[in-house]
């Protein structure tokens, strides 16, 4: 994203950038609620900032509970679904895949199955 | 009102007193008149489960050996895979979805001979503090009119409060299961993270997420855990020890046991009536031996601000799986429109309001610019909030006793237009799913508030894989809530 924060002022959560984060997120949100959700996610990310009063510098980043590593189960093959178990929890199928819309609109010729 | 344990249902029926039929359609018919007035359920099993129950009672009838929650009903929160029904997260993205797997958790209930009679309702993806944020609909509490029951795991506190069934499971991210449970004046366990398997639980926040019972006391809580916790090979963060220590019922609490207790500063603005329970416990606790020591959990004021950061980072990444391909929701498209739009419609028309303000909040915190600021800060914080317990673990404590949450159950409506003011509801409960601990909800009581006549609970928070000790411990001052009163 090119919009940098700078970390001594408030961040100005401005509804274009909602926009972009939705556009990252593949949502879309609305043009008369982009204010609102501005406003509510301004809000909790204001809440957050109370974390730089901690002296975070010398502190490793904590991503799992986990005190041991992981541990991988053997790469062994084991049961899989069968493919009729997985088109019929498909929402469009066609001949057996599943199928979708185009993935470079004006491009393919592929059948669609937008509209199942 | 609470259903007959699960203890002497499964003693009943492996003793042929009673019929697991007989005992799955009493907890059906129950289900039914609760579902009219709570809104628990987003699914009542009926078919499914008399089929179950028959087959167990011909099979005992056969001579097999009974498991020990032999014609047992239990609920499902509706975020855990069953092969039973249907398995939405009370999403309108997954309606209609079926799984063609159950959880391991559920796979070992079913082992133990429980029957699963209904699912459970629930905030979206676990994202709710209320079971408000329903495709469902809201539920309400199982006693107070006009009051939320608790969430995210609302549903399977309320079965277990109405006396549907002995034990329901839910899952708890930042306090779905020790929220409700206390709301709802029932028992919620969360167990250590590695516990119990995730596979079959519909990620959230993996790296927060487990699996847990609510159920009427805490012998039936520690018979639940019994069951489902183990290790499963299929859940790479799941402990090769996880169910090692699990082997008694019950074990018997340590002796000289000391009890930590925060100081006052970290229950300022609490309901009276929480405050209550607290002194309650703490007496039942000094009855029974127990040595209280102060402790310091000094950057516990922080956790929220942690979590939030963190839990929505792990959901943006976890429910960019939900686009409209694979399972789940499609949109309808127009005969132009790409892949994209099949993504952004197929999601935006899924996901509710809160899903997706959590979403683009998870997104915001891990974008380029803005991921050091928000989601490392929070990463790094987390080790500090989890150094708190540690240390207070290390300095010879068995067990925490904390809130659960700062208040008794609140109106339905009371929280929803204001997303700060519910997550600052999670202040309690929060911490332990960031340091990975156990943590169980104990009722203790009621309190009055605004004319209605409210449960109470309170928290145990134990060292992780310390669940047996901490179980112990809540045997010890179960009944203080009502002998104390």
């Amino acid at each position: 994203m090119a919009q940098q924060s700078d970390q001594s002022t408030p961040l100005q959560l401005t509804p274009e950038l909602v926009r972009r984060v939705a556009r990252l997120a593949r949502l879309s949100v609305p043009e008369a609620e982009l204010p609102g959700v501005a406003e509510d996610l301004a809000r909790v990310l204001h809440y957050a900032d109370r974390l730089a009063a901690l002296d975070l510098a010398s502190v490793a980043p904590l991503a799992t509970p986990l005190e041991r590593p992981i541990t991988l189960r053997g790469d062994a093959p084991g049961p899989v679904m069968s493919p009729d178990l997985v088109l019929a929890i498909a929402p469009a199928c066609f001949e057996g895949f599943i199928s979708v819309p185009p993935v470079l609109v004006g491009g393919g010729e592929g059948d669609g199955g937008g509209g199942a | 009102m609470i259903a007959a344990s699960a203890q002497s249902i499964a003693r009943r029926v492996a003793a042929r007193q009673d019929s697991a039929g007989a005992v799955v359609a009493a907890a059906i018919e129950r289900a039914r008149a609760v579902q009219s007035r709570t809104n628990a359920f987003t699914e009542i099993l009926p078919e499914h489960a008399l089929a179950r129950a028959h087959a167990l009672d011909a099979a005992l009838d056969a001579g097999a050996a009974p498991g020990p929650l032999c014609g047992v009903p239990v609920v499902i929160k509706d975020n855990i895979c069953t092969t039973a029904g249907h398995t939405t997260c009370a999403s309108r993205i997954l309606a209609g979805y079926r799984s063609p797997f159950d959880a391991t958790a559920v796979a070992r209930l079913a082992a133990a001979g429980a029957v699963v009679i209904a699912k459970a309702n629930m905030d979206e993806f676990g994202m709710g503090s209320s079971t408000e944020r329903s495709a469902y609909g809201p539920a309400s509490h199982p006693t107070a009119s006009g009051r939320v029951p608790g969430g995210s795991s609302g549903g399977s506190a309320i079965a277990v409060a109405s006396g549907v069934v002995p034990i329901a499971l839910g899952s708890d991210t930042g306090g779905s299961i020790r929220q409700p449970a206390a709301f709802c004046g029932v028992v919620g366990l969360k167990p250590t993270y590695g516990r119990v398997s995730r596979l079959g639980l519909v990620a959230y926040a993996s790296s927060l997420d487990q699996i847990g019972p609510i159920a009427g006391s805490v012998a039936d809580a520690a018979l639940a855990l019994r069951v489902i916790a183990g290790h499963d090979p299929a859940d790479a963060t799941s402990l090769p020890d996880a169910a090692a220590d699990m082997s008694q019922p019950l074990g018997r609490a340590p002796a000289s046991l000391r009890v930590g207790v925060v100081g006052p500063e970290a229950t300022e603005g609490l309901h009276p009536g929480v405050r209550a329970a607290l002194d309650r416990a703490a007496g039942a606790l000094r009855d029974a031996g127990a040595h209280l020591v102060p402790v310091q959990m000094p950057h516990a004021e922080h956790a929220i601000a942690a979590y939030y950061l963190i839990a929505t980072a792990e959901a943006s990444s976890n429910l960019a799986r939900f686009d409209g391909v694979r399972f789940g929701r499609r949109a309808a498209l127009g005969p132009l429109d790409g892949i994209d739009e099949l993504y952004t419609r197929s999601r935006s028309e899924g996901f509710g309001p809160e899903v997706t303000r959590r979403v683009l909040l998870g997104t915001f915190a891990l974008s380029s610019g803005y991921a050091d600021q928000y989601y490392g800060r929070a990463l790094r914080a987390r080790r500090l909030i989890k150094g708190d317990y540690d240390a207070a673990f290390a300095h010879g404590c068995h067990a925490l006793l904390t809130p659960v949450t700062p208040g008794p159950a609140f109106m339905i409506g009371e929280k929803t237009s204001d997303p700060l003011s519910m997550y600052l509801q999670d202040a309690f409960t929060v911490g332990v799913n960031l340091a990975g601990l156990p943590a169980l909800s104990l009722p203790m009581g009621t309190t009055p508030d605004r004319g209605q006549e409210l449960p109470v609970g309170v928290q145990l928070v134990g060292p992780p894989m310390g669940e047996p000790a901490l179980l112990a411990i809540a045997a010890l001052v179960e009944n203080a809530g009502t002998s104390h009163a």
